[in-house]
């Protein structure tokens, strides 16, 4: 069975991407939009490279030395959930050569998809946009988005939560309260990771002629302090235990 | 008291033989270093002392005096002191520290320029001597220099050369003074040289040798004697061997302003005294580290005076005054010694400091505790390089020191013919521009011209191979004339001294721009380059069609152009002759001056704009190393060192979280990229861990940041004694954060 998929690029050594040392392979396409993208190159759903699962991996391979024990890929994007036969072909593959496979998604895809690739890896890593209007930061589905999250708890897959604070579009209280809500529904949550919005992508976004309404507000930055207050209202609202939020996420 | 008493083994004592003495008397240490001392209450008021001085020698613009009525010389000077009641260690390379030397016998030239920088006339009397009666280096070499060699080296194809300043490079065997002392030396040296006959010019030349280097060792002797220290005879203690061995430094860097003066690999050494002592009790841990403390303190009040042109080439006033740690006997111990962390210690005792340029030799057999401890401080101080022990042992032995930045040489048993490089990109540009220099339109060389609107990839590359061809020939000519004069008008008798009498000579060639040639060559192959030229049939611009692969990224399509470069190049210069028989080597080096570079070279088909600096070394180009650091790395280790022996240069530089989460992993995971790195045949890698933030603050505020230690291609500098250009080149360069 040949699944060749679309790829934007690889990245050899990642310590941000999942536990460890890692290679992430960001997939060519992504329907979400959202406005924050660090990889808008990754959109369009043609283009990139066109590669064998069994390929891919043997590129991967001549990384292994580098990394830690066992080595882990990520696979990222663009949305792995648009290429999903491809995406399990990768994990398993990987897997069987002893690498740790872990998802990067924003969640929107077919269930049926999204429930085999969620048995299919180590990790999955769920981006939540917006816990109440993912629509003002992106084109995602707010319905299609819950439905898969809270699938997840019908899974052992260790989860990781990430979500990115940006002043004044998802700061509010009652937007981090209810990520926590969302958090306690998944039993094998092990983590939330707060990232502070940074614009480094904005010239990869110029590179595209393309704009986004964030480059135009201004102070929508937050501190490392704003960042840490955010995660003690998220915890405390919704009793979550402390350990979830490990202190490098923050750093 | 006997000096060699409780010393094992037979063969040193009948002739030099180092690594004899140190495999016979060293003791591994592979425990954690729980041993180490803090600086003695004598070294920090010292340290002090030497810190308002160098603090007021940035305010006065970089130099805080010099003696312009001294000729360099040995014994020229009376003996100085910085504090004499605070000094375990003494001898300053003039009469007053940071006073700096005058050094006429490279050429008088630089002397009047070094001192025009400075308002201060030099002495009227040593003008009229190496004006008139005595011959220097320089002039000797420009006398026999042809047109052809002139145009290279004033067009920047050939680039940096030493014709105008010390070649520097040569590691005097500095162990020798304290283990045999100056008479066993000098009848040694008695003895090659009687034993040798008359019959020809090569062993009249090296009769002249020795008996200059019988000289050196004669006046050394005088110099310490007049600090009241007897190097007649070996030295009986720990003390006496770490002041002899610096007395054997100093005398070199008295009478030598070469390019880079290093120590050595003096740890294994040093401990074996140190040790001998400690067991007698007649010293303790924090005299001990007193006694490296005070020795790493002189080296780093070593001063040269340059002029404005070197400094740059060569930012940050570097003396690379390169000492190695670390490695593997060949008998499978590991070479680390308690004195390995006492001189890394002084990083801490001391502050980070560029100077010594401290290398550590690597290898996976290193003691754990001392593979983490040697991370752990290059993450700290950003102030340590590393090289692979694994790759330079089979090649070099057991016993050999970096010289200069990268590269390897054998201790007391090899020199090297410092060569500078060739601009490999103008080189490039001549092949396209048939011959022209792409800056004034001169003609080079005669090849075709190319007149197509788009660059033929099999055209291109001919007239490349031509270029190369004609090159090495030129260069390998004029290393030749450089060498032949620095011998004869500048000679090293210091350091020759205390190499073998008839060495093997490396003659370094090396070469520059080598990612921006890999990534113009594979934009021209895998995809159209149209050729945009002036009025002059110049191409001055390029546009590229399309995407092609760059250097950087694990693509063998455009990694093996690389190397197709380089064996081509090296092949080449193998095949000319050279000065005494010298092997060819070659170095991917730059130091800083891939800025001046890139700002004498024309646009490159790669879409780098004209005057823009180059990457460091063999670096691939700012940015395009698109697909991490991994695979970055692995398209450096497919560079061949076997044709690179004078060393490839990779310089990294990574923020502390991008690292990994924790300072634990962080160690963790440098320690397995270094691994790897090495275990797929990369050669050496300066660590630097800083955040972009860091480098703009010091740029702004430099008077916050006095100590701040950055690695630029084979050595360290203080980040704010670079000019702006030259930070904003370190900023610019790739510094992996979102990995």
């Amino acid at each position: 069975m040949v699944t060749r998929g679309q790829i934007q690029s690889v990245q050899s050594f990642s310590t941000l991407d999942g536990p460890g040392t890692r290679c992430v392979v960001f997939f060519q396409g992504c329907p979400a939009g959202c406005l924050f993208c660090h990889n808008p190159e990754s959109w369009a759903a043609q283009g990139g490279e066109e590669i064998a699962p069994e390929a891919l991996l043997l590129r991967l391979e001549r990384f292994r030395p580098f990394l830690q024990t066992p080595p882990g890929l990520t696979l990222s994007g663009g949305e792995p959930l648009f290429q999903p036969e491809f995406a399990l072909a990768l994990a398993t593959l990987a897997q069987g050569e002893g690498w740790h496979a872990a998802l990067d998604t924003c969640g929107w895809g077919p269930t049926d998809s999204f429930q085999q690739l969620v048995q299919g890896v180590d990790l999955v890593m769920f981006s939540i946009k917006h816990p109440l209007h993912p629509e003002a930061l992106s084109k995602l589905n707010p319905a299609s988005v819950l439905a898969n999250w809270q699938l997840l708890s019908n899974f052992s897959t260790p989860v990781w939560l990430r979500y990115v604070l940006i002043k004044g579009w998802t700061d509010p209280p009652e937007a981090l309260t209810a990520l926590g809500r969302l958090a306690k529904e998944i039993p094998t949550l092990e983590r939330i990771e707060i990232f502070p919005y940074n614009s480094l992508a904005e010239s990869d976004w110029e590179d595209l002629h393309r704009d986004s309404p964030l480059f135009h507000e201004h102070s929508i930055t937050v501190t490392e302090t704003e960042v840490r207050q955010a995660e003690t209202l998220i915890q405390k609202t919704a009793g979550l235990p402390p350990r979830l939020f490990p202190a490098f996420a923050r750093t | 008291m006997d000096p060699w008493r409780n010393f094992e083994g037979a063969l040193w004592r009948k002739k030099i033989d180092l690594a004899d003495f140190i495999r016979h008397n060293y003791q591994p240490f592979t425990s954690e270093p729980a041993f180490l001392s803090p600086p003695s209450a004598r070294t920090k008021r010292l340290w002090t002392k030497c810190q308002q001085l160098m603090d007021e020698e940035r305010t006065a613009g970089g130099v805080l005096a010099i003696d312009t009525e001294r000729v360099a010389e040995v014994t020229a000077w009376a003996p100085g002191y910085i504090d004499r009641e605070l000094e375990v260690i003494v001898g300053l390379q003039t009469d007053e520290p940071l006073k700096r030397v005058v050094n006429p016998w490279g050429g008088w030239r630089m002397v009047e320029a070094a001192c025009k920088a400075r308002n201060i006339d030099p002495d009227p009397a040593m003008k009229k001597i190496f004006t008139t009666y005595r011959r220097t280096q320089n002039e000797a070499i420009f006398r026999i220099y042809t047109p052809e060699m002139r145009q290279a080296r004033h067009l920047g194809i050939i680039t940096g050369l030493p014709d105008a300043y010390g070649r520097g490079r040569l590691i005097g065997d500095y162990r020798r003074v304290p283990l045999y002392g100056l008479d066993f030396l000098i009848t040694e040296k008695k003895n090659d040289l009687y034993a040798l006959d008359n019959v020809d010019d090569t062993s009249i030349h090296l009769r002249e040798d020795i008996a200059d280097q019988i000289e050196g060792l004669e006046r050394l002797g005088e110099m310490a004697k007049a600090y009241g220290s007897d190097l007649s005879r070996p030295a009986i203690d720990a003390r006496e061997a770490i002041q002899w061995l610096y007395f054997a430094y100093l005398g070199a860097v008295k009478e030598q302003n070469g390019a880079a003066m290093s120590l050595g690999h003096t740890s294994p050494f040093l401990d074996i005294y140190l040790r001998r002592d400690l067991e007698a009790k007649t010293l303790d841990e924090e005299g001990a580290q007193e006694l490296i403390d005070q020795l790493v303190i002189k080296l780093r009040l070593v001063r040269h005076l340059r002029t404005p042109e070197y400094d740059e080439l060569f930012a940050g006033d570097p003396l690379w005054v390169t000492e190695s740690v670390g490695g593997i006997s060949e008998d499978g111990r590991p070479l680390v010694t308690k004195t390995d962390y006492r001189w890394l210690h002084t990083l801490r005792n001391l502050g980070p400091s560029p100077e010594p340029n401290l290398t550590v030799l690597w290898s996976p057999r290193l003691p754990q505790p001392f593979r983490a401890y040697t991370i752990n401080l290059a993450i700290e101080t950003s102030a340590l390089q590393f090289e692979n022990d694994e790759l330079i042992r089979p090649i070099f032995g057991d016993d050999y020191g970096i010289s200069c930045c990268v590269s390897a040489t054998r201790l007391g048993k090899d020199m090297q013919y410092f060569g500078a490089r060739v601009n490999l990109a103008k080189a490039l540009l001549l092949a396209i521009n048939g011959g022209r220099d792409e800056k004034t339109g001169e003609q080079v060389l005669a090849i075709p011209a190319l007149t197509g609107n788009y660059l033929d990839w099999r055209s291109v590359w001919e007239n490349y191979e031509q270029v190369l061809t004609w090159l090495s020939v030129l260069y390998s000519q004029t290393m030749n004339c450089i060498h032949y004069m620095h011998d004869k008008y500048n000679y090293e008798r210091m350091q020759m001294a205390l190499i073998d009498s008839n060495p093997r000579r490396h003659m370094a060639f090396g070469v520059a721009g080598l990612s921006v040639v890999a990534d113009s060559l594979s934009a021209i192959r895998y995809t159209r380059v149209k050729a945009i030229r002036d009025e002059r049939g110049i191409t001055t611009g390029f546009e590229a069609e399309g995407d092609f692969p760059y250097f950087g990224n694990d693509d063998d399509r455009v990694d093996g152009l690389a190397v197709k470069v380089l064996r081509y190049f090296y092949a080449s210069l193998a095949e000319q002759p050279i000065y005494r028989d010298a092997k060819p080597t070659m170095s991917i080096l730059t130091i800083t001056s891939n800025v001046v570079y890139g700002k004498k070279t024309g646009s490159t088909p790669d879409g780098r704009r004209a005057g823009h600096p180059f990457a460091p070394g063999a670096n691939p180009m700012h940015g395009r190393e698109k697909s991490g650091v991994v695979a970055a790395m692995r398209s450096l280790a497919k560079l061949p060192y076997e044709i690179c022996l004078d060393g490839i240069s990779y310089t990294f530089s990574i923020t502390p979280r991008a690292l990994g989460p924790s300072p634990s992993d962080r160690v963790q995971n440098l320690i397995r990229l270094i691994d790897g790195y090495f275990g797929a045949h990369g050669h050496h890698i300066n660590i630097n861990v800083y955040s972009r933030e860091t480098l703009v603050d010091a740029m702004e505020h430099p008077e916050l940041y006095p100590n701040l230690t950055i690695r630029v291609s084979g050595y360290a500098v203080h980040f704010v004694k670079l000019s702006r250009e030259q930070q904003l080149e370190v900023i610019e360069r790739t510094i992996y954060e979102r990995m």
